[in-house]
């Protein structure tokens, strides 16, 4: 499904250059679930946000379903985007503005689908992440558990091929952080491709694959059981 | 989509209080000024375009050359026989209409028990000719137009139709011009719009004049400025046949002066901005559709400000949306939305204050300027150009902006204040705000420190506690009835001198030029001189001085006169007393100079003194100059009046205080003045408003800072000047820019003045200070919180 080769993203400033990633190569086939490790600053959160067309290489060619996205304009990556990816942030990042049920709603707007439809969509997910009963609250009123669980389902509304997780554990107790990995799993056992950026070793593995990074390059790779 | 785009701006308004707050109270407040500002302007800019012959309707005007090379004397008057003339050579016109303006008049209505209604009309009337209906367009309640041919018939308003007789119903009816000329009504016309400057509100014929005047200046030797006429032309005849064929008319009936006098057909369109002919001040206008601008200019810019300063707080919502696949063009669509959302909200509280406005302003200006807001097309046209216009000045730049945040910067919370447009694009925002209001400011000083220089001058004659009562209009004073009236009111124990006079009080409004034959020379002053008739006991009353010579003596007819200074030395006498004992002409009689009187301000403070003789003519004194002793006024004036109806059981006891009528002659400065406050004021609120918020911002913005300063052993002082420095660099800068456009704008306006203040340094300094002091005040509070917070909390928030 994502075919990575030979990535390069250097960061500039005036007078400092900063590798993120050098040179980098993998590969994610479709249905698998890979966590991607390593120390900070190893360039985990940029190969992510490439994964996810938030930010673009400098060098090197990202084949997405067979296709080479690295030159796709603004546009053209939004479109994408909505249509194939589902986000996953540590901090969350619902809007404060929106209830539970409107945050959720929100990529279906951006695909353009109909109300009815909408409405049926959202609250089956809802459902699923089994936070209906909050669906008019705002996301202050919620736990942490419960936020990162209306963000998952506001990832997997649009039943993206691919979700993107960022340390989603990364801001809740261990209670919490185990059922949101379950959805994860539940996720994945559907079939949608899954890959997590953690620091945590016990999140890690509940992936099929564990890439390990530094410095910007895939150190090694740990198949698990 | 939309409905969502509507919540979330609905939902952070609510969140952010104070921000909508500041905006939609900003906005409002700067939309409801500009649409009053633009329902005047339009108000003069549409003057009697309603008219179906706008296009093809001209006034003719006279226009004396002037025979020293200085300025032409302009006026809206043409001689009386000059319709008929024109008529007469040029049949090929297609309207003409004589009018004779009538002001300051009332209409005596007969009644059962003998005894007349009397009404006294604030409003102008005018003698006019069928064909006056003709040219303008006017609709007809009750009969028509045509018997106004004849003499003793009148047309009316609707309005005067039902204030006199309760009914439109009135055809037939007997009212009595100024209680004398008595007029039969033949037609009641539909109440006319007030954007014209052709509207009357009872219309006598022409034909009528003869019999009110008693006699008839019929040559063309003498200009009226109230005897008017107007044409309407069609391609028969064209403005441009007239003027080709005007010199030859001119030389026609005015030989000896054809290269002296022009006939000019001004253009309807023309009328009622031109100044030369007592029109209105165009560039007065202009300036106020300026200040108009420049309010919504000063909202907008608050909005912008704020918006970007709120940009980082929604910077987290820019980019979950980008991630979930939102496009630049739709982020950039949802916040013009949100911008468009507090704008209309602005317009409909705008549109409820502007009803209140409105009600305030015609109060308040006192119909100096006329304020009439007719709702039709163009008035929706004219709000949403507005509204565009602030969605677009206001939205675009902060929409630009939060839509191109980068999604994983604006995730990370590292939108800096440099992405944003840095503080160098609120820096210059502000900067504009503040030369907007100090330009004001300075404006506001001006006007206001030239009124009270007008006030305070010493005219040169006392105008306190006198009082001018107008005498009935007549083509001769009866002379028996001016001394009964004087010994009945020299008996009132309040009245302390009495005097008889032409135009009432030094100063009027009535300036009287004729030319002027001096010490029996072969030939008149290439110059005219004003002429004044007043009785012996005018200087004494009004205490104007004597330079040399004497006073008149008592008399009825014309016997010497005395002159002003300018008129001497208009004739190079440098010594006054060298002129007394020469001799001149005065209304066909060459009579001797007695005395010289110092000048005295004539005419109003915008013109300067020019030569005068006064001289005495009992059957031409209109008016009666009352001083009071300081008592009740009320009591005295009722007394006068018992007397005033005894003497005058015909007329109309009308009466003003010197001083009140002075001030009159201001009213345009006054009210200019007036609006000019009002628009400082609401523009130096709606740039605090603006101020206050980007304050709070910057407070936020810099609490880091002010933690570390204060770790590091910074004084609340030295941090209050963090705020302060920022401010006062903005506020000079805005002065450079602001002092002199506004510096050179005044110099202008001034100019309008023959007699004027200088632009004095205290103003600028007083605007700088203003603005300072005011921008400190609005500042103070935030920034002296944010001094006393304890740098642990300030600290603890990174």
């Amino acid at each position: 499904m994502l075919k990575i080769t030979n990535l390069e993203k250097i960061y500039r400033t005036e007078d400092i250059e900063t590798v993120a990633l050098n040179n980098l190569s993998l590969e994610v086939k479709e249905g698998e679930f890979v966590a991607i490790m390593g120390p900070s600053g190893c360039g985990k959160s940029t190969l992510l946000n490439i994964i996810g067309l938030l930010d673009d290489a400098d060098k090197g060619s990202f084949l997405f379903n067979s296709e080479e996205v690295i030159s796709y304009t603004e546009r053209k990556r939004a479109n994408l985007r909505k249509r194939n990816i589902g986000f996953v942030f540590q901090s969350f990042n619902l809007i404060d503005e929106l209830t539970v049920y409107e945050n959720v709603e929100l990529p279906l707007l951006y695909l353009g689908v109909d109300a009815a439809e909408r409405k049926q969509r959202v609250e089956a997910v809802l459902e699923k992440v089994q936070i209906m009963h909050r669906r008019n609250h705002f996301p202050q009123q919620l736990s942490g558990g419960q936020q990162q669980r209306c963000a998952v389902a506001r990832a997997v509304v649009n039943n993206p091929k691919l979700i993107l997780a960022d340390e989603p554990t990364g801001n809740l107790d261990s209670t919490n952080g185990n059922e949101v990995m379950q959805l994860l799993t539940e996720l994945n056992e559907a079939g949608t491709t899954v890959v997590m950026v953690t620091h945590s070793e016990h999140d890690a593995r509940f992936a099929h694959r564990i890439i390990r990074l530094l410095d910007g390059k895939v150190v090694m790779e740990n198949i698990l059981g | 989509m939309l409905t969502n785009y509507i919540k979330i701006a609905f939902r952070n308004l609510f969140r952010n209080k104070s921000y909508a707050f500041i905006n939609i109270a900003g906005l409002s407040l700067g939309l409801t000024c500009a649409m009053l500002i633009f329902a005047l302007v339009r108000y003069h800019f549409s003057i009697d375009k309603h008219h179906s012959k706008y296009e093809n309707t001209y006034r003719i005007v006279s226009e004396f050359v002037s025979r020293e090379g200085g300025e032409n004397f302009h006026s809206p008057g043409v001689p009386y026989p000059l319709g008929k003339a024109v008529l007469t050579d040029y049949p090929a016109i297609e309207n003409l209409s004589m009018t004779e303006l009538a002001e300051d008049y009332f209409e005596a209505i007969p009644s059962a028990n003998g005894e007349d209604k009397k009404f006294k009309e604030t409003l102008e009337g005018a003698f006019v000719e069928p064909s006056f209906f003709k040219i303008f367009d006017y609709e007809w309640v009750q009969g028509g137009f045509s018997a106004l041919k004849n003499p003793n018939t009148v047309v009316i308003s609707e309005k005067n139709a039902l204030k006199y007789f309760g009914s439109t119903d009135v055809i037939g009816k007997i009212i009595k011009h100024n209680g004398r000329l008595s007029l039969k009504i033949v037609g009641v016309f539909k109440d006319y719009k007030d954007n014209t400057d052709f509207g009357y509100e009872v219309m006598p014929s022409y034909a009528s004049l003869k019999e009110y005047y008693g006699s008839i200046n019929d040559n063309f030797g003498s200009t009226n400025s109230s005897t008017r006429c107007v044409v309407s032309l069609n391609e028969k005849f064209t403005k441009a046949n007239w003027d080709k064929l005007m010199p030859a008319f001119v030389k026609k009936y005015r030989p000896d002066e054809a290269k002296y006098i022009h006939y000019v057909m001004q253009p309807l369109k023309e009328i009622h901005f031109s100044e030369d002919y007592g029109g209105v001040n165009k560039n007065l206008i202009l300036s106020l559709f300026a200040i108009g601008i420049f309010l919504i200019i000063t909202a907008s810019i608050n909005f912008v400000n704020l918006a970007t300063a709120q940009a980082l707080k929604r910077s987290k919502e820019v980019g979950v949306r980008k991630v979930l696949g939102s496009s630049k063009a739709q982020l950039f669509w949802q916040f013009m939305a949100e911008t468009a959302m507090i704008t209309i909200a602005s317009l409909l509280i705008s549109i409820v204050l502007f009803q209140f406005g409105e009600k305030i302003a015609r109060e308040y200006l006192n119909g100096a300027f006329k304020f009439t807001f007719y709702f039709d097309a163009s008035v929706i046209l004219y709000v949403t150009l507005i509204i565009l216009a602030v969605i677009v000045l206001s939205g675009a730049y902060p929409a630009l902006v939060l839509a191109g945040f980068q999604p994983v910067m604006a995730l990370k919370g590292k939108i800096s204040t440099q992405q944003v447009g840095g503080f160098s694009v609120r820096r210059s925002l502000v900067v504009v705000q503040f030369a907007i209001s100090q330009m004001l400011i300075i404006g506001m000083a001006v006007v206001t420190s030239q009124l009270s220089y007008f006030q305070n001058k010493d005219l040169g004659f006392k105008k306190e506690s006198i009082l001018t009562i107008s005498l009935p209009f007549m083509p001769k004073q009866d002379v028996v009835k001016m001394s009964t009236f004087k010994n009945l009111a020299s008996a009132v124990p309040d009245v302390e001198k009495i005097s008889f006079s032409m135009s009432g009080p030094p100063q009027s409004g009535w300036v009287n030029s004729t030319s002027l034959r001096f010490d029996n020379r072969a030939e008149d002053e290439k110059w005219s001189t004003q002429a004044k008739s007043i009785d012996a006991n005018y200087l004494d009353l009004y205490g104007i001085k004597l330079v040399a010579g004497r006073n008149l003596y008592p008399s009825d007819s014309i016997r010497e006169v005395i002159v002003n200074e300018a008129f001497a030395k208009k004739l190079n006498f440098k010594d006054p007393t060298k002129i007394i004992g020469k001799k001149m002409e005065a209304r066909g009689r060459n009579v001797e100079i007695v005395g010289v009187v110092k000048d005295f301000h004539q005419q109003s403070l915008s013109e300067t003194i020019e030569p005068l003789y006064m001289t005495t003519l009992a059957t031409n004194y209109y008016y009666v100059n009352v001083k009071l002793r300081s008592a009740n006024f009320q009591k005295v004036i009722k007394t006068l009046e018992k007397s005033f109806n005894k003497v005058y059981p015909e007329s109309y006891f009308n009466h003003q205080f010197v001083d009140e009528s002075i001030q009159r002659a201001y009213e345009e400065e006054e009210t200019m003045g007036k609006l000019i406050n009002f628009f400082a004021l609401v523009a130096i609120l709606i740039g605090c408003l603006g101020l206050y918020g980007l304050v709070s911002f910057m407070v936020t913005q810099k609490t880091k800072e002010i933690g570390v300063r204060k770790v590091l052993g910074a004084s609340v002082g030295q941090i209050l000047w963090l705020f302060g420095k920022e401010f006062s660099q903005l506020i000079l800068l805005a002065f450079l820019i602001a002092a002199p456009l506004s510096g050179w704008l005044m110099h202008n306006w001034l100019q309008n003045f023959a007699y004027r203040i200088g632009l004095s340094v205290l103003v600028f300094a007083w605007a700088l200070m203003s603005t300072t002091v005011i921008a400190m005040l609005t500042v103070s509070y935030q920034a002296i919180r944010a001094a006393l917070t304890n740098p642990v909390k300030s600290l603890k928030t990174e």
